[in-house]
């Protein structure tokens, strides 16, 4: 007789979702209702109009609202992370989607799920900040000279080269936060990382800068997923939504002049 | 007290008139046992629809709308859901999320099911409504076209033009296909014919397939409920060719841009006020 597959019982049943984070206060009519939000103990009766949004974000992935120098860290981060620009390839693909009159609600995670990726998105923010974790013992300026660049011009994960030279801006903005007094080793360790590989015509990317940011800051690599897709949020929204109102003409269909069909040999 | 027994009831429960996964041993879908009467016997697309409809389509019916699907799987970069797949591909993003990308986008009010549903279905009822009850067709053309120009609109039907290009190459290969396939045209169907050669002779617009499409499943008895979830994922397969082609080329090669191929037209620029 066949014998049949064991069932694991445990973990399955009435078991309650467990949090930390999160309490929830029922209304005393509507058990489903909440009456009021705690997040790390705090009502959001009382945050709202006293706590700044990036307070509140600090506050949400660590626990406790953040010190001055941490949010101020905080913002200066996410104010150098969110311009990806009109070019950007996430942004674009949410512009893209807009003339063609995709529905609102789904522009904004049209962008994000773009981001999501191993090249100046999530997935290399997260690689990205396991990187400089495991490479805090080591010398910056050996371990750069030591990395050679793959085929997509990257030194190690959030380090590399775009259209074939040093992003500046990210490089730019490395610098100026890990000179802070609130930065911290990671910031610190990447900068010396980028400054080195400037001799192979490399350095920072955004998400370097990213992970470097957010492991001073605290943050987990599944939180740092999550915040560089935030800070990339507000260009995503703007540009899509901008493009929109000038119909199908503003980013007009390339033409067949410039698509080249290449014929399969055999 | 609220009256909450509808979700009290469903607390920590679930009730499922789909079916299930019995563990260790099998699936149920709408009563059958997938693995005996689905695994090898009904096509991965048949199950599908199963699944949107509540109901087993006939054989004809999922073959017509698979082929379909091949019509709506253009591997051309250019197609704004194809196109989500390329940017994808370009900055190594994973294929599940560049599948999803496509997919988001193809929720489009200018061609794709939120088109048919929000756009081309309401005016197209109308108009069949009003020639089913004895109006000439060119009549009834004539004054809808005449509203849209006095409303400031484009004077044309939703579902009888395209963006890109007039008339539409897939029609005639669905309709053989259906023909083949023993349909025969419904009265929807044949009022989409009708409007057609009505739209042509009135602006010169033809009809696109979104309307064609509408037309042959409202024949079918289709809900446009029914229309939206069985084409959630009509754009995908073309969402794929595009993003493999752009992964295996380097980085951001899909359609790059200089900083000055962007027209900026904003406020110039401005020093930014001290810390607030």
């Amino acid at each position: 007789m066949e014998k049949r597959p064991e069932i694991r019982t445990e973990g399955v049943g009435d078991a309650k979702t467990p949090t930390s984070i999160v309490e929830e206060v029922p209304s005393r009519d509507n058990p489903y209702l909440a009456e009021d939000v705690r997040t790390h103990g705090y009502s959001v009766r009382e945050l709202a109009g006293r706590v700044t949004f990036t307070d509140l974000l600090f506050l949400t992935l660590r626990g406790d609202l953040p010190t001055r120098a941490e949010v101020r860290l905080f913002d200066a981060v996410l104010v150098a992370l969110s311009p990806l620009g009109p070019r950007h390839p996430a942004v674009r693909a949410a512009m893209y989607a807009s003339v063609s009159k995709t529905v609102h609600p789904n522009l904004l995670p049209v962008g994000l799920s773009v981001l999501a990726g191993a090249h100046l998105g999530s997935e290399e923010c997260y690689k990205a900040m396991k990187f400089l974790r495991r490479s805090l013992a080591l010398d910056p300026a050996a371990a750069a000279d030591a990395s050679a660049l793959d085929a997509d011009g990257k030194a190690a994960p959030g380090f590399g080269t775009r259209f074939n030279g040093r992003d500046p801006l990210p490089a730019h903005f490395l610098s100026r936060i890990a000179r802070r007094k609130s930065a911290g080793a990671h910031l610190r360790w990447a900068d010396r990382f980028s400054r080195r590989l400037a001799k192979k015509g490399a350095g920072a990317l955004a998400t370097g800068l990213a992970a470097a940011a957010f492991l001073d800051l605290g943050f987990s690599e599944a939180q740092g997923c999550g915040v560089f897709q935030l800070a990339a949020a507000p260009q995503i929204i703007a540009l899509s939504s901008e493009i929109g109102t000038k119909g199908l003409g503003a980013m007009p269909f390339l033409p067949d002049s410039r698509y080249e069909i290449v014929k399969e040999e055999g | 007290m609220d009256d909450t027994r509808i979700w009290d009831a469903v607390r920590g429960f679930i009730r499922s008139t789909k079916g299930g996964f019995i563990m260790g041993q099998d699936a149920v879908s709408h009563g059958h046992s997938m693995l005996r009467d689905f695994f090898g016997k009904k096509s991965w697309f048949e199950v599908m629809l199963l699944h949107a409809l509540g109901r087993m389509p006939s054989r004809e019916l999922s073959q017509w709308l698979e082929s379909v699907y091949v019509g709506l799987s253009y591997p051309d970069p250019r197609i704004w859901c194809n196109a989500a797949g390329s940017y994808a591909g370009t900055l190594r993003t994973p294929t599940i999320a560049a599948v999803c990308a496509g997919a988001l986008v193809s929720d489009s009010l200018m061609y794709g099911s939120a088109s048919v549903i929000d756009s081309i279905l309401p005016d197209f009822e109308r108009l069949f409504a009003a020639a089913q009850a004895g109006r000439p067709i060119d009549e009834v053309l004539s004054e809808y076209l005449d509203a849209k120009r006095r409303a400031g609109k484009k004077p044309a039907v939703p579902g009888f033009s395209r963006p890109l290009v007039n008339g539409d190459e897939r029609i005639e290969p669905a309709r053989a296909l259906a023909k083949a396939l023993g349909f025969i045209p419904g009265p929807y169907e044949t009022f989409a014919y009708a409007l057609d050669d009505a739209c042509r002779r009135a602006n010169g617009e033809q009809m696109n397939y979104g309307a064609y499409h509408q037309a042959f499943l409202r024949d079918q008895g289709f809900t446009r409920e029914e229309m939206m979830r069985t084409g959630s994922l009509m754009t995908s397969a073309g969402v794929i060719a595009c993003y493999v082609e752009a992964y295996d080329n380097p980085p951001e090669a899909f359609l790059p841009l200089r900083c000055d191929d962007i027209r900026y037209e904003g406020r110039p620029a401005r020093p930014a006020p001290r810390k607030r």
